[in-house]
């Protein structure tokens, strides 16, 4: 039934390819399941399969303006992708992926749906250097070696004047980074805002880097890296420091001369880039592994409660049957005490915001104080509107851990804790994208569009929020016209306007602050209604194919009585073949987990 | 640099009278804060024009500062290192004075180390010190007292908040500022960018308006990469900076400079041109290109492959001329443009940009210098006398504020904001022509009447007459607002003011 997999040696490891072992794990699991007539187990590792297919390094390059990210994109993929220019900057965000065929896209937005055309690859830079609001994204895709290792670079348009709103414009890419190089200027060392803004990145993503960029034009680039350095560890932050000249690495590749590529600093920073991917490769193999084991387990059980039955020997103690209303009430009251949670959060500090706001109007002159209050009120709302999200998914990762452990006393087994944070992980990330092809898209695209999709609807994610932290804070009326007219001639009448003017600014403070909780909150629950979707389909598949192993374990039982001497001993033979079988492929999943280092959590369980 | 002198008889009358209402009003005021604030107020008017250097923490204040000092002054690192708002003014000897914020003052001493001044500020806390004031004998500054800044957005927020305590100490409607122009300091932003004029904001809280301020695009050489031709590009930025609507509002003309590289050249010794002079003629010219691949590489190299210039000499080098300066010095030599020295001096004073900011500042704030002055006098007068009543100061207080509201050339300073910000009531395609009048393109009469500096009289005469007719047309026009007639008013007056300078010139050619 199985014989095929009979002949497939255990995998061994070598250590560039997990993922290349789990897949044909993968492969050989399904073919096993398919014959057992399991296709509820089939779906599920089919989907860890295209997942172990399109999970890559993500890296998302931010920084100031003119901070030279569009070039050190190019010098990390070795190619001219990315148009760079004196003047002209990046005005929308560009991913730069794998494609067999070279191609580019474009996807414009046009009355609230997100639409995919293909371009002419030449037309790029105009496109990418001109605003357009109704343009989301550039997709440009190149056969380069780094990138077909599955690492994917995003670059993104310049921080100007380095604050928090534009964070909060990408939080949804930034939520599902592997990691962020930011970028900054040799030129000079670290400053306050800067530091602020590497603080909050380094909350939100798994690793950061700073990357010193245009280090050829800085002469005294060991001090300025020195004091950076000392900057971060003042700072509390555990960020590494690379440096890399864009110039040096595009000279040397051009002339062939590695010596000068090495000299870049850019090839330590690829080779940086290459492990990280190699850690995204070990987390994807063990959950692929884990679950392989587990459905292992669910085979086996089946085969195992007919054996006994042929045997007649009393049949081992059952697993606990999952389900009930147990974990899933769990999930229900923590969503409802997250939801709650976050909306007093975002109503706390927009309320300490106020305050602030209130004091320092009443200490000074309105008019002369507005435009600062509001340049000032929008960057602190921005960070606020940051730290409800770093909220959002840590304590969404806690759900999950907290369901998954409920689960597990049910079920009497053990979710591995490496599909726990799979899982955890991915919840903002694979909500379903909203893309639609447009007309004249052909295939040209191609099969990693799922990728570029995603990509695409994280930028979109909190968009509502984002659009509001962006949006200036309404000037009242009467600051307007104080401003305009100016001079003395009015001066006596705004003397007796003021605390009027004060009362009106106040009021639109509070307005500002009130949709933004409003706004705010309602794009959380939102994501929170979508993460309760997530985990709840994740544990109830779990639950009903134990179910099913459990009910066609005791069919199987059932039918055992039926069967004459003979025919029982061949059965049982049979059965032992398979197990022996599913022994391997097990033990080939302990293997591959032993290779990446993870080791199996579970062993006591069976 | 060289300021004009006040440009015309009208703006040195509108400072002795102002100077006449300082001492009026002076003599009101018992002895006493007041009376001393505006007798100082009076002195100033027969000081040089103060200049503040602003802009963002490692713009190159500094470094611009000292550029056109023609002295390293200001001590320029790579970490911060401006820490308080310092005035560089001209004195018999040289002479570093803490003003502390409660009023007292104390002497900090003055070390020179390396041709770089350091001051030690001694025991008197950072935080205290409201300006440090250095005297210093050197030419340039006998015409303008330079002001450095510290940055602003600092790593260390209290060295940003005294330059706001600086630039922001009146209110909003009164230029009280202690500067009365500012040179601003920009590094490279996008215009497409929603927070573009963030980068502004503290200039724009310098209240300071199009006709006292400059812009300047700093660090030019690294916006071009440190390519031979990277000024080119830089020109091209600032080119669109100049065009642009909004900063058109804040500042008269945007100058890309290369402040280093400008800072070297006005000090530049004859050690350095020897060891460049080496190094441009050294056998193994691909050795040399590719060294200056990266300043790294240019100190890293061999001496072997270098004509024997040492590293350490490598080192100076790369810190004094940055790549773009090196890169540009070694060609020059090399294609004989810079023969020695002081041609490669003068090379680098021009190819830097500083040549291009020194006739700007010449032309554009030393024209306007009396009219600047008198203008904060005045402005400071006024508000003294509004806060702090006096018996008899409402007679001073109308002469004053006739000073202020019939000065031609206040009515000048005044509409060039205005045009910029298109609220002048001129039509805009009128504007470039006002602008040009009062002196947008040049302070000369022929540059202010669009006609080359060799056109005759004749033609003067005429042209000015055209736009006199072309104004007071406007201004008299029943269907012009009342802001466009004023407007226009003030320009017909300008042009009338031309006329007669250019009619005086006919009848004494020999006296152009």
């Amino acid at each position: 039934m199985i014989d095929s997999m009979t002949s497939d040696a255990p995998p061994t490891l070598p250590d560039a390819d997990h993922r290349a072992a789990a897949t044909t794990l993968i492969g050989t699991t399904i073919k096993a399941a398919t014959a057992f007539g399991r296709p509820d187990l089939v779906e599920r590792l089919e989907g860890v399969r295209s997942r172990l297919a399109s999970d890559g390094l993500t890296v998302v390059v931010v920084g100031e303006f003119k901070a030279g990210k569009s070039s050190l994109v190019n010098a990390i993929v070795g190619a001219d992708v990315c148009p760079v220019d004196v003047d002209e900057a990046t005005a929308v965000p560009t991913v730069v992926e794998f494609s067999a065929r070279p191609g580019a896209a474009v996807i414009r937005s046009t009355a609230g749906t997100p639409v995919i055309h293909d371009i002419d690859p030449a037309a790029i830079s105009e496109i990418i250097c001109t605003p357009d609001p109704s343009l989301v994204g550039v997709r440009l895709g190149l056969d380069r070696e780094l990138l077909a290792e599955g690492i994917t670079l995003i670059d993104t348009p310049g921080v100007g004047g380095l604050d928090s709103r534009r964070i909060v414009e990408s939080l949804g890419v930034l939520a599902q980074a592997d990691v962020v190089l930011y970028a900054v200027d040799a030129a000079a060392e670290l400053g306050g805002p800067g530091l602020d803004l590497l603080r909050q990145i380094d909350g939100l993503v798994p690793s950061t880097y700073l990357v010193l960029t245009k280090t050829d034009l800085a002469p005294q680039l060991a001090k300025i890296r020195d004091a950076d350095r000392h900057h971060l560890a003042a700072a509390g932050l555990d960020i590494d420091v690379f440096c890399s000249s864009a110039e040096l690495a595009r000279w040397g590749r051009i002339q062939g001369d590695r010596s000068v590529e090495l000299d870049s600093g850019v090839v330590d920073l690829v080779s940086s880039l290459r492990d990280g991917r190699q850690t995204v490769g070990v987390r994807a193999a063990s959950v692929a592994a884990s679950t392989v084991i587990d459905v292992v387990a669910q085979l086996r059980s089946v085969f195992e409660t007919e054996r006994s039955a042929l045997l007649g020997v009393p049949e081992a103690p059952r697993r606990p049957v999952a389900g009930g209303p147990g974990w899933q009430q769990l999930l229900a009251d923590d969503i409802a005490d997250l939801t709650a949670d976050l909306d007093f959060d975002l109503r706390r500090r927009a309320r300490d915001l106020a305050h602030e706001v209130d004091s320092t109007l009443a200490e000074g002159d309105v008019d002369e104080l507005w435009p600062e209050v509001v340049v000032w009120l929008e960057q602190r709302a921005a960070a606020d509107v940051i730290a409800n999200f770093t909220l959002l998914r840590d304590r969404t990762a806690a759900t999950v851990a907290k369901v998954a452990a409920r689960f597990d006393a049910e079920a009497g087994g053990q979710v591995d804790t490496s599909v726990i944070d799979d899982l955890a992980r991915n919840l903002l990330a694979s909500m379903p994208a909203q893309v639609e092809l447009g007309e004249d898209s052909s295939g040209r695209v191609g099969s990693s569009l799922n990728a570029f999709r995603s990509t695409f609807y994280a930028f979109s994610m909190f968009s509502s929020v984002a659009a509001l932290v962006g949006l200036a804070v309404a000037t009242p009326a009467a600051l307007v016209l104080g401003v305009a007219v100016g001079g003395k001639s009015i001066r006596d009448e705004r003397q007796r306007g003021r605390a009027q003017r004060r009362a009106q600014a106040k009021a639109a403070v509070r307005t500002y602050l009130d949709e933004l909780t409003f706004v705010g909150a309602k794009d959380s629950r939102e994501a929170l209604r979508s993460v309760q979707r997530s985990i709840r389909d994740h544990f109830s598949a779990l639950a009903a194919a134990q179910a099913r192993s459990v009910a066609e374990g005791a069919a199987a039982a059932a039918g055992a009585a039926e069967r004459d001497d003979a025919d029982r001993r061949r059965r049982v033979a049979d059965i032992d073949a398979e197990l022996a079988r599913l022994a391997r492929v097990e033990a080939a999943a302990d293997q591959l987990l032993a290779g990446l280092g993870v080791g199996r959590v579970d062993d006591g369980t069976r | 640099m060289e300021l004009a002198e006040g440009s015309n008889s009208e703006a040195s009358a509108l400072v002795a009278s102002a100077r006449g209402h300082l001492v009026n009003a002076a003599a009101l005021y018992p002895p006493g804060r007041h009376r001393s604030a505006l007798e100082a107020a009076a002195e100033r008017l027969d000081e040089p024009l103060r200049v503040a250097i602003a802009g963002r923490v490692k713009a190159g204040k500094s470094t611009l500062l000292n550029a056109l000092v023609g002295e390293p002054l200001a001590p320029t690192d790579a970490g911060e290192c401006t820490r308080v708002v310092t005035w560089y003014r001209n004195g018999t000897t040289y002479r570093a004075t803490i003003h502390v914020r409660d009023g007292s003052t104390a002497t900090a001493t003055i070390v020179r180390s390396d041709g770089a001044v350091e001051v030690d500020l001694g025991p008197v806390p950072v935080d205290d010190i409201e300006r440090l004031v250095v005297e210093w004998p050197a030419a340039p500054l006998r015409r303008i007292t330079l002001v450095d800044t510290p940055g602003i957005a600092s790593a260390r927020g209290e060295i940003s908040a005294r330059t706001v305590r600086f630039l922001l100490p009146g209110e909003e409607d009164e230029p009280a500022m202690p500067a009365d122009a500012v040179i601003y300091l920009m590094r490279h932003l996008h215009g497409a960018d929603s927070s573009f004029l963030e980068a502004f904001h503290d200039q724009s809280m310098a209240r300071s308006t199009p006709a006292n301020t400059i812009g300047v695009l700093s660090r030019a050489d690294e916006v071009g990469g440190g390519r031979l031709d990277a000024m080119v590009g830089a020109g091209r930025v600032a080119e669109r900076y100049r065009n642009d609507p909004q900063v058109r509002t804040l500042c008269q003309t945007v100058v890309p400079v290369a402040g280093l590289v400008a800072q070297t050249a006005v000090t530049l010794r004859q050690d350095e041109f020897r060891s460049l002079h080496t190094l441009a003629t050294v056998a193994d010219r691909n050795a040399l290109d590719r060294a200056l691949l990266a300043a790294h590489r240019f100190v890293d190299a061999d001496a072997a492959d270098l004509g024997g210039v040492d590293a350490a000499t490598r080192e100076r080098l790369a810190l004094r001329f940055g790549l773009w300066g090196l890169r540009l010095s070694i060609a020059m030599i090399r294609t004989g443009v810079a023969p020695n020295a002081q041609r490669l001096a003068e090379e680098l004073v021009r190819r830097s940009g500083l040549g291009e900011l020194r006739s700007v500042l010449a032309e554009q704030l030393g024209s306007r210098s009396d009219a600047l002055r008198a203008r904060s006098a005045l402005v400071l007068l006024r508000r003294t006398l509004r806060d702090e009543p006096v018996a008899g100061g409402d007679t001073v207080a109308a002469a004053v504020e006739r000073s202020l509201s019939s000065a031609h050339v206040l009515a000048e300073l005044r509409l060039v904001p205005a045009l910029r910000a298109g609220t002048s009531g001129v039509r805009p395609e009128l504007v470039p022509l006002a602008e040009r009048l009062l002196g947008g393109l040049g302070q000369g009469v022929a540059a202010r009447l669009g006609l080359e500096s060799d056109d005759d009289a004749e033609t003067v005469v005429a042209a000015a007459s055209n736009e006199v007719a072309r104004w007071q047309t406007l201004a008299t026009h029943p269907l012009s607002s009342p802001t466009t007639a004023h407007a226009a008013q003030v320009l017909a007056r300008t042009a009338e003011g031309l006329r007669a300078a250019a009619a005086a010139r006919r009848i004494s050619p020999s006296h152009p």
